[in-house]
């Protein structure tokens, strides 16, 4: 290809090409080549011309373009619609030049982060969600791996503050990003305590979404102070997912009964470890002997069992305390009705059987320290419950002097006979 | 344990001698052992893996390989001393990817990739992933020396978009 000539006077194109006066006076029969020549020969003005005489050539071409086009046509008009015309070339040039120099910065980018897609996305799945969410903000490579459900798989929005900025729309739109990569989620304010955060009801909505394809994956959800979410909707999620094997609720409030019963309609449950918390003292109706009876068979698996805060009866507790055949972690805190029957049943009924390897009655302020407890250390002093390794029954405000007495004598003789329990009363 | 020597060429040109087990490690070289495609007296041809590179894959290979014989040998050993242990493999891990530059560990993870050792894919992303973590985007592209090629209007509308992790 020839470069033409780029002293080559436009107006001679111009002039020769009007022939119709309504219309913008342009040159026409030009072919891609000739079109492209021309326009490369102008960006590769020598420098020389650039500094000193470019300014002034544009002026007087266009000046002329204009003179002439009036002349030719005798409408003045056309000198607006040619200047209107010269603008839109002027920033054609300069938005072509900007996505250029954006073409450039991505092949330079590719350079430098010389890793496939794939391998992008496993680092950034490796990355907590606001990691991640920073990182998309770099350059368009990483938005566009950022945007693979695979980065999504764990969730991780535990914040210690107040983010007002994180809506329901934000969670929700990042849940519908993992699809059906979705694994774990954890969500909330995990400080606060009465304040719920602003994340409710509608983000446990998308987990349901796609029912048994985004719920139907998550292993691990953990949910911190929420603010109120309605208990349907929340026993709705839980019914869409069912695989999971690790539940945590923080502050659930008053619903354990429902929470359980919704468990319960799961007929195969994995759960594996549950954790249902309460904080604020609501007077609520007990969990019964035939819910907990459904519940303990109907999640044979459960491994690890918190149920802290809640109106639980010693019947009702016994049955969870007995009915899992795996079950080695157990902590009832902090329930108020709560007498120390549950151990004395525990101790006639599975004492060489019981798999516990903990157990946290903290807080309990029905609990008989004198019979209950001491009958339940006097039975591990004897050997029974032999995967016990840990048991807590202390109580913030103490105990009377009489009862702290015999139980210190009876922790005294657990530490000579079975040194590997720690005991804490 | 088997203890054949492999030899392995890089692309450039240099021979390495490593025990068949540690080689085992990559999934590659054990599916070509498996096949019986390796001639006792000829190296494996690596040719997307250069020499430098190759002998930290192989550094690598040789430790861990060292670390799954202990933990034949020591059957029963109490929980604390697997913890120690683990500890002292953690350690060394660290101290292997500490000494290295960006552009090795990008090339090392594309020599494991290629070669498909897993365990070896996992700790280069992740030590990439904590040169990531908790960075603003600006840090991060100077970490790495990207250039940021979004449109101003396709970055106005990613920050609003994720506004929630930049406060």
């Amino acid at each position: 290809m020839n470069p033409p000539n780029p002293k080559r006077p436009c107006h001679d194109v111009t002039s020769s090409s009007i022939q119709n006066p309504n219309s913008v006076p342009v040159a026409t029969d030009f072919n891609q080549t000739e079109f492209d020549s021309i326009i490369s020969s102008f960006i590769l003005l020598p420098d020389s011309s650039l500094s000193t005489s470019i300014d002034c050539s544009l002026d007087r071409v266009l000046g002329q373009i204009l003179f002439l086009a009036t002349k030719a046509s005798g409408d003045d008009s056309i000198q607006d619609l040619l200047i209107d015309r010269t603008r839109k070339l002027a920033l054609s040039l300069q938005e072509s030049t900007k996505r250029v120099s954006r073409m450039r910065d991505t092949l330079y980018n590719s350079n430098s982060w010389s890793l496939p897609h794939e391998l992008t996305i496993k680092i950034f799945s490796m990355l907590d969600t606001k990691s991640l969410m920073k990182a998309s903000a770099c350059c368009t490579m990483f938005r566009e791996c950022s945007l693979d459900p695979l980065c999504y798989s764990h969730i991780d929005l535990r914040t210690s503050t107040i983010t007002k900025r994180l809506s329901d729309n934000v969670v929700c739109s990042l849940i519908l990003r993992a699809g059906k990569e979705l694994r774990s989620l954890q969500l909330g304010r995990v400080k606060s305590v009465y304040q719920g955060s602003l994340v409710t009801k509608s983000c446990l909505a998308s987990i349901i979404l796609n029912r048994g394809f985004n719920g139907g994956v998550l292993r691990s959800l953990h949910l911190y102070n929420l603010k109120s979410t309605g208990t349907k909707s929340l026993c709705d999620m839980l019914l869409a997912c069912p695989n999971l094997t690790d539940l945590k609720i923080f502050n659930l409030k008053h619903i354990l009964v429902e929470v359980l019963k919704t468990l319960t309609k799961n007929s195969h449950s994995i759960l594996d470890r549950l954790f249902l918390h309460n904080i604020v003292r609501f007077t609520t109706s007990g969990v019964s002997c035939s819910t907990a009876e459904a519940f303990v068979s109907s999640c044979p698996n459960i491994t690890s069992l918190n149920i802290e805060g809640f109106h639980l009866n010693d019947d009702a507790a016994r049955i969870l305390a007995e009915g899992f055949p795996k079950l080695n972690y157990m902590n009832l805190s902090t329930t108020p009705k709560l007498t120390g029957r549950v151990l004395r049943d525990m101790i006639n009924s599975s004492r060489d059987t019981s798999p516990l390897k903990t157990l946290i009655l903290r807080d309990c302020p029905l609990l008989d320290r004198q019979n209950d407890v001491g009958q339940f250390l006097v039975s591990l002093i004897k050997g029974d419950f032999k995967f016990i390794g840990h048991i807590d029954v202390s109580r913030e405000h103490g105990y009377g002097s009489k009862e702290t007495v015999l139980i210190k004598n009876l922790l005294m003789k657990l530490k000579e006979k079975r040194s590997d329990v720690t005991a804490v009363a | 344990m088997s203890s054949n020597m492999i030899m392995l060429k890089s692309s450039d040109g240099a021979s390495f001698e490593i025990e068949e087990a540690a080689a085992r490690k990559s999934k590659i070289i054990a599916n070509m052992i498996e096949v019986e495609c390796v001639d006792e007296d000829k190296a494996i041809p690596l040719q997307n893996v250069t020499g430098n590179i190759l002998a930290l894959v192989i550094e690598y290979c040789n430790k861990h390989i060292v670390d799954d014989d202990d933990d034949v040998a020591t059957e029963e050993a109490s929980e604390e001393e697997e913890e120690a242990k683990k500890k002292k493999v953690d350690d060394w891990e660290a101290e292997f990817m500490n000494s290295m530059s960006l552009e090795t560990m990008f090339e090392l993870l594309l020599a494991a990739n290629y070669l498909n050792i897993k365990s070896l894919i996992d700790l280069v992303c992740q030590t990439i992933a904590n040169n990531i973590k908790d960075k603003t985007p600006e840090e991060v592209r100077k970490i790495f020396s990207i250039e940021n090629d979004f449109t101003p209007e396709e970055e106005e509308e990613i920050r609003k978009e994720n506004a929630w992790a930049f406060g």
